[in-house]
């Protein structure tokens, strides 16, 4: 063994090799340090995606869902089948874990396996959530005090065009107000998601009109990977 | 075959039903339907993203004009026609400009039992003014859904069914979210409460199923009672990752004033050979 070989040091050489030995220690410990007191939240995962535009979707794969009699007004919408990062999801995930911040309530590994998509669900997931799907897609509802909330994620996109696109784009993450509470809709890891939050009395809940506390609320949900990767 | 007969029928249940609402005091006064009022005895729909003249945002009049249908094959969400598709805000009795500010076209008055509400052409209401975003619409915010008015104004009368087979996401006050197996959310809103049997958070559901019946909820307070701040009617969403052929915009509520006239045609046509007989004037009661 190497200790054994080494000769009696003094004071100093001891204080000098556990300063180095320290410092050594340390370059390497900090980024694992800073990772496992904070994950990335998914607002800047979705900004550093994002940035200033929304991300292109890459090689796609065009899906018929569904077919349906052809109508003689109207086109149907391409629905196109779109490529996951899964190395960034998986990267994503990894954070989650060191962080020590899963979901509470643990997702049955079945539904997880038949989901072929990176799963975004509130880490305090209540006992009473569903989560379910297929493939392509997923839906998680919970049960809040005032309020449900559901996440939907899809890996299928409709084609259809606005000129709102371009300012959907620029804001990145939207946060917005719907008929009854808040929504926020973004693209991450290449897929598609939105978090509602539905309020049980959404003209009396002050926080059915903020934009801070939806943001806090998708910020405090975790990502989980699906598909059995 | 069609018989002449039941063609008959169905051409005179496509009539207009009308009724007024009366504010709740005199009962209701049932208008028979004529054909001097100019209701069209066919299915006739204004076209896509062609809202009432300056209620969309910024005093516009164009919502989405993409005639893309995102939801191929659903089944029309009432359970039965006729159904109209119109403005609320805009419509008789609604509250028209004076929400909004002075550059906005006023309501025409009247209630919303007002024979012209339950005509035909439908219009596209998608983009409508509204305060909150709604990403696909020109000016980033608008309504992010489409009303339907069903055959009378009558409250808790009226069913809505499943579009697609699928599972019942988040029951809400107001909403009710359908995860559709073709992978979006529907939401209806404005649902009288209880909903039909069965229907809950997670609950398998085929498509054509009663969710509930359509009303004017809008809330619900602390003690319990329900705020009835709209008009008669079903605000329907369609939820759905979208993109413009090259960039990925998220999961949001899409334009779907095309699937809903492609879905009420096949409504009437199934109607048709079902020949349904149905009473050409119901009473209307308003709450
Ligand atoms: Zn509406």
């Amino acid at each position: 063994m190497v200790y054994t070989l080494m000769r009696p040091a003094s004071h100093f050489s001891i204080k000098m090799t556990c300063f180095l030995a320290l410092s050594f220690v340390f370059q390497f410990l900090t980024p694992e340090m800073a990772l496992a007191q904070s994950a990335p939240t998914i607002s800047q995962l979705v900004a550093a995606e994002n940035r200033g535009q929304a991300p292109a979707i890459g090689k796609t794969q065009t899906v018929a869902k569904q077919l349906a009699a052809p109508s003689r007004d109207f086109r149907q919408a391409r629905q196109v089948r779109v490529p996951i990062d899964w190395a960034a999801a998986k990267k994503a995930t990894i954070a989650y874990q060191r962080a020590g911040r899963m979901p509470k309530a643990a997702l049955a590994q079945s539904v997880m396996d038949e989901i072929a998509m990176p799963i975004i669900v509130p880490e305090k997931m209540p006992a009473n959530g569903h989560v379910f799907g297929k493939d392509y897609y997923y839906h998680a509802i919970s049960r809040h005090d005032g309020y449900s909330v559901s996440v939907h994620g899809t890996c299928v996109l409709s084609e259809i065009r606005s000129p709102g696109d371009k300012k959907a784009a620029a804001d990145g993450m939207q946060i917005f107000q719907t008929e009854d509470g808040m929504a926020a809709s973004f693209s991450l890891f290449g897929a598609a998601y939105s978090v509602m939050m539905v309020c049980d009395d959404p003209a009396g809940d002050s926080r059915c009109k903020s934009t801070a506390f939806m943001k806090k609320l998708v910020d405090s949900m975790v990502v989980q990977i699906g598909g059995g990767k | 075959m069609i018989k002449p007969r039941s063609f008959l029928l169905v051409l005179a249940s496509l009539f207009l039903l009308a009724c007024e609402s009366g504010g709740g005091g005199g009962g209701p006064i049932i208008t028979p339907p004529t054909g001097s009022t100019g209701t069209p005895l066919f299915f006739t729909y204004d076209p896509p993203g062609d809202l009432i003249d300056g209620t969309g945002r910024g005093v516009t009049s164009v919502g989405v004009t993409d005639t893309a249908i995102v939801a191929p094959g659903m089944r029309f969400p009432i359970e039965s026609g006729p159904a109209y598709a119109n403005s609320q805000v805009w419509g008789h009795g609604g509250a028209g400009g004076s929400i909004f500010g002075p550059s906005y076209p006023p309501a025409p008055g009247g209630t919303q039992g007002d024979a012209a509400n339950y005509s035909y052409p439908w219009k596209d209401n998608f983009c409508e003014n509204r305060g909150w975003n709604a990403p696909k619409c020109p000016a980033g915010k608008g309504h992010q859904g489409q009303d339907i008015r069903p055959s009378t104004c009558e409250v808790n009368k009226h069913w809505v069914v499943a579009t697609e087979n699928g599972r019942i996401g988040v029951v809400g006050t107001v909403s009710v979210e359908l995860v559709t197996d073709t992978g979006q959310v529907h939401r209806y809103l404005h649902l009288q409460r209880p909903l039909a049997p069965g229907i809950v958070s997670g609950a398998r559901v085929g498509k054509g199923q009663k969710i509930g019946r359509i009303s004017n909820i809008t809330g619900r307070k602390s003690d319990g009672s329900f705020v009835r701040g709209t008009t008669v009617h079903l605000h329907f969403e369609i939820w759905d990752g979208n993109s413009d052929g090259s960039r990925n915009y998220g999961v949001g509520p899409l334009p779907l004033y095309t699937s809903l006239v492609d879905s009420y045609k096949r409504l009437l046509r199934s109607d048709l050979q079902s020949n349904f007989k149905k009473p050409l004037v119901q009473p209307c009661h308003t709450h």
